[in-house]
């Protein structure tokens, strides 16, 4: 779960941008309470055990040949996170709700429910890291009238 | 990094962002559009728990 570390870690730049966060997650709530308090992040995930939310994005399905042949971004995207520290746990991957073939996805929304910006992961690396998640959201509040 | 919508069907760039109402740890009906409803938000769906 490096992205909720790496989020918690961005957690005072988004509130100094006035930036709430949610966290979707594939599990039930005492699920996501257990799970995302390892990280302190049990108050910003939001539990969706039924992969709902994913369905009303859009969220595409990898495929089994695509995890384990991966692509070069893929490939580079978990060396980082081998480097920082960061590993698998395929006892967590594989909790009675994990879809571990979903793909990751992200949005910006404005005040009022408009989406300003959107990432469908294209495959299971594809998540933009939270510094680039900030930058992001600097660059399209600074035009938003409704930030 | 940016797109927009893939398809007619799901939303995109400009649309409004879906609704999802869930429960929370103490039973709770609450509603993603909370989120948002008196600033913006950022709303990441994470893959899995692993």
């Amino acid at each position: 779960m490096e992205s909720l570390t790496q989020l918690r870690e961005k957690l005072p730049a988004f509130e100094k941008l006035h930036v709430r966060l949610g966290c979707i997650v594939q599990g039930t709530a005492s699920e996501a309470a257990e799970v995302c308090g390892q990280y302190g992040m049990a108050e910003k995930c939001i539990p969706d055990p039924d992969k709902e939310s994913y369905a009303k994005l859009g969220l595409d399905r990898t495929t089994l040949g695509a995890m384990v042949l991966a692509s070069d971004e893929l490939k580079a995207r978990r060396k980082e996170n081998r480097a920082a520290g960061f590993s698998v746990s395929i006892k967590k991957s594989f909790m009675p709700h994990c879809d571990i073939f979903l793909l990751p996805g992200a949005a910006l929304v404005e005040r009022g429910g408009r989406i300003l910006w959107l990432h469908r992961g294209a495959h299971p690396g594809d998540l933009p890291s939270a510094e680039e998640l900030l930058d992001c959201v600097r660059r399209n509040l600074k035009d938003s009238p409704r930030a | 990094m940016s797109v927009a919508a893939t398809s007619k069907d799901y939303p995109g760039v400009g649309d409004a962002a879906p609704e999802f109402v869930y429960k929370d740890g103490a039973g709770n009906e609450r509603r993603l559009s909370e989120l948002w409803r008196e600033g913006p938000a950022l709303i990441v769906w994470l893959r899995h728990f692993g």
